[in-house]
């Protein structure tokens, strides 16, 4: 367990959190993937699957692996703002007010089902995400770096749910769709299970602990220090500005894309072992960033377009940057 | 056929009445055209679930729509049967099946298949047993008078059948766990099972709707031959005629034969009359309702209707025709007068149609802009040779003749970035020149380098690119300066891959 000294310290220690999480996590490379881009790139990612394909397994490994705290909360309709956050309460023994942190306190956060809490609470999640501080009777508490939260949305059952409103989806570094593993990997799953290699109740004790919260900070540290051209920078506005004026697109995405876009391409320049950015950081985390960013007019989805679909012809179109 | 045996009550009715009376001919018969039904395209459902689960899912859906008039067939054999009072049991039906069935089918299966008023039709190929010239003379004299309305059944039908059969499939759908939700219109096509239940519901509205189809086609086909051949006159004759004896029956037609001479061309007379006491006898049934119940009905109708009814029997005078000629020639094809009145609103509503057609062109242009736009280049792609490569000029006259050496000169002067852009140009130029390229403009260095490596592992130039290109990226994107022993170093092995080979090919004789 060591805190990265170099920059190729660092993107080695990304790659075996991301193969250790793997080998838990398994037939989800491209989600573990993304959550340890925006862990390095100190984002948020709302996960969005079906249940059951591991998303506590994630966020509970992950905490083990990088020795981090992790809570989580079940967001329901009477889910209050300050059972997310916490509350003063009165002692009467010590006839003082006391302040009782909420499951916001913890460094991994999973909002389990966002979308199932009325828009105050969630409005209450979006200040902890923006600010990474609590306010409880008007005291400030800054919560311990790093602070990440992964949020997660059903996308079959839509009764009862409160879509989250753009300025917060905005607020998400990646959308990061988790879907079923193909069948060989559900096959090995199934027999790592039956071996006893992995466990099916959510127990990661066995892993190996891999850096701390420190470690953790010296990776976002360091993925700062990627260098990043011009040129790369121009493609990703390109990219993002190409947006607003898609032909099957009613909303483009906002200049915390072209953002988000850069931060993220540092991360994946770091775990790919490069101290520079290129276009193709940019053209891979430009799905996960902009997904959740952009909205289809109703024309398009007549047509049965879909955003990925259009995404995927407006990285096709967007010249790549020549120098 | 023969009248006398008729199970039916004969009237001339409009078209729409008629199309009800083959709706209650089916509420009547619904059992056994149902079972004939059944029992004739089974064996065809039966195939063609087995094309669907072979893969072919088009083509099974396809084959069960083309032979569609094969399956109707038994079921207009049956009408036409019971209709006339003939042995119509399925025994039969089947015994007989080649003897109406396939005569005659094989027009219906090509190019009649097409044809919108094959309800009205069929009846004459089949059941009168005609073709060629005669089948054509036939439906030319059966098309006289009033529209028979056939093609009106068929696009009724067809939009009933696609609507139930959709909504079945969908209240299927919903009852089915929900990934297998209905999402998009080409569902059908996706897999073998949903092709399957999707057939199979078709299927379903089918067996309701084709049994009704061809009883209201057969009943078009019954009006119109008595409007046509007076049979309702022929068998009121004839029913008075058995109650009145057979020589009051026969003085009766010789008198009335002036009056039915241009409407029942197979009424004979074979006895002579009794001239008076027959004139009286066609006075009293002339005023009887028996003969022709009367009834008042008020409807709406326009003031010149007269003069255009008239006007109708002339092809000339159909909407269609007066509404292209209206178009193209003025305000006189439309009214089919010079109307002094008209021709200022005629021209506005002519300006409105031409407005809306020539939007209508223009929104289908903006709407394809961007399949318009690619059709040049992808017709370029296919004929004339690569210019650019993600975004990149690779055309010869875009590279210096002696591009080793103007790469050196840059490398010399310093400019490292000009010197490898020339290289990374060049290689991709010579690789594109012996090989067809098809990279979009989105596409980055890598993509580019994977997607050559994938189409053409086997061209040694293509290890040389991948050499260029982290070279490249390096400077370009990294700010690292490569050295002239490099630079120099790639261009000489550039120069042996490439225009080496080129010269040899060039001295060899």
């Amino acid at each position: 367990m060591t805190t990265p000294q170099t920059l190729a310290d660092a993107g080695q220690l990304a790659r075996s959190i991301e193969d250790t999480v793997s080998t838990v996590l398994v037939g989800q490379q491209q989600v573990v993937r993304e959550v340890l881009l925006a862990l390095i790139s100190s984002g948020h990612v709302l996960l969005e699957g079906v249940p059951g394909l591991g998303k506590t397994l994630l966020v509970r490994t992950l905490s083990h692996c990088l020795q981090i705290d992790f809570a989580r909360i079940q967001f329901t309709p009477d889910l209050m703002p300050t059972d997310v956050t916490g509350h003063a309460m009165f002692d009467q023994k010590t006839e003082q007010f006391r302040i009782r942190k909420g499951p916001a306190f913890t460094q991994l956060l999973l909002a389990d089902e966002i979308n199932r809490a009325s828009a105050k609470t969630q409005s209450a999640l979006l200040e902890v995400m923006q600010e990474r501080q609590i306010t409880i009777e008007g005291k400030c508490f800054p919560l311990a770096p790093p602070f990440m939260v992964l949020a997660t949305q059903n996308p079959l059952d839509q009764e009862g749910t409160y879509p989250l409103p753009e300025a917060e989806l905005d607020r998400f570094l990646f959308k990061t769709m988790i879907d079923y593993p193909v069948i060989e990997q559900e096959a090995k799953i199934v027999r790592m299970v039956l071996d006893g290699t992995i466990s099916d109740s959510l127990n990661v004790s066995a892993l190996n602990t891999l850096c701390d919260a420190e470690g953790v900070l010296a990776l976002q540290h360091f993925a700062t220090t990627v260098s990043l051209d011009d040129g790369v920078i121009d493609y990703a506005l390109r990219l993002v500005r190409s947006t607003r004026d898609q032909n099957g697109l009613s909303r483009g995405a906002g200049p915390r894309a072209s953002i988000a876009l850069c931060i993220a391409g540092r991360a994946q320049a770091l775990m790919e072992g490069r101290d520079f950015v290129i276009p193709d950081d940019i053209k891979s985390v430009a799905r996960p960033v902009l997904r959740h960013r952009i909205q289809l007019s109703a024309d398009a989805e007549i047509e049965g377009q879909t955003v990925e679909s259009l995404l995927n012809r407006l990285l096709d179109q967007v010249p790549a940057p020549r120098q | 056929m023969k009248l006398d045996s008729i199970n039916a009550r004969i009237a001339p009715r409009t078209p729409w009445q008629a199309m009800d009376m083959g709706t209650h001919l089916y509420r009547a018969w619904w059992k056994p055209l149902t079972l004939i039904w059944l029992m004739f395209s089974l064996p065809l459902l039966a195939l063609v679930l087995w094309l669907t689960y072979s893969g072919s899912n088009a083509w099974a859906l396809l084959l069960f729509w083309w032979l569609k008039p094969l399956m109707e067939r038994p079921l207009l054999e049956f009408c036409a049967r019971q209709l006339f009072n003939q042995d119509a049991s399925i025994g039969t039906l089947l015994k007989d099946f080649h003897h109406y069935a396939l005569p005659g089918l094989l027009p219906w299966l090509l190019w009649r298949r097409f044809y919108l008023t094959r309800s009205f039709s069929v009846p004459i190929s089949q059941l009168e047993r005609l073709s060629g010239r005669d089948y054509r003379e036939r439906c030319r004299v059966l098309s006289i008078g009033t529209p028979n309305r056939a093609m009106m059944l068929t696009f009724l039908m067809a939009h009933i059948e696609l609507v139930l059969s959709y909504s079945f499939t969908v209240l299927v759908m919903m009852l089915l766990p929900g990934q297998y939700y209905l999402s998009n219109v080409d569902w059908f096509l996706q897999s073998n099972n949903n092709a399957t239940l999707g057939l199979i519901t078709w299927y379903i509205t089918l067996s309701v709707l084709e049994p009704l189809y061809v009883t209201s086609g057969f009943a078009l086909y019954l009006n119109k031959r008595t409007w046509l051949e007076g049979w309702d006159l022929e068998l009121g004759l004839r029913r008075l005629g058995q109650r009145r004896g057979q020589a009051n029956l026969t003085a009766l037609l010789m008198c009335m034969l002036p009056l039915l001479a241009f409407s029942v061309p197979d009424a004979q007379a074979s006895a002579a009359p009794r001239a008076g006491e027959a004139q009286q006898q066609a006075v009293e049934i002339l005023a009887g309702d028996d003969f022709m119940p009367t009834h008042i009905e008020q409807t709406w109708q326009l003031r010149n209707k007269d003069s255009a009814m008239e006007k109708e029997e002339d092809p000339q005078n159909s909407w269609l025709y007066r509404l292209l000629s209206w178009l193209f020639d003025g305000a006189g094809g439309i009214t089919g007068r010079d109307d002094s009145s008209l021709p200022s609103l005629a021209e506005i509503l002519r300006i409105v149609l031409w407005s809306v057609a020539i939007s209508l062109l223009l929104w289908t242009l903006w709407h394809y802009r961007n399949w318009l736009a690619s059709l040049p280049r992808r017709w370029r792609s296919t004929t004339s040779p690569i210019t650019h490569i993600a975004g990149l000029d690779i055309r010869r006259e875009s590279l210096p003749d002696d591009l080793q050496q103007a790469v050196m000169e840059q490398a010399q002067r310093g400019n490292y970035r000009q010197a490898l852009s020339l290289l990374y140009r060049g290689t991709l130029s010579q690789l594109a020149s012996t090989a067809n390229f098809a990279v979009l403009p989105g596409a980055t260095e890598s993509e580019v380098l994977d997607y050559c490596q994938q189409t053409h592992p086997d061209r040694p130039g293509v290890l040389l690119l991948g050499e260029i290109t982290a070279l490249w990226m390096d400077v370009a994107w990294a700010h690292r300066l490569p050295g002239t022993e490099q630079i120099t170093l790639l261009s000489q092995r550039w120069q042996h891959h490439f225009v080496a080979p080129a010269k040899t090919a060039q001295t060899a004789p």
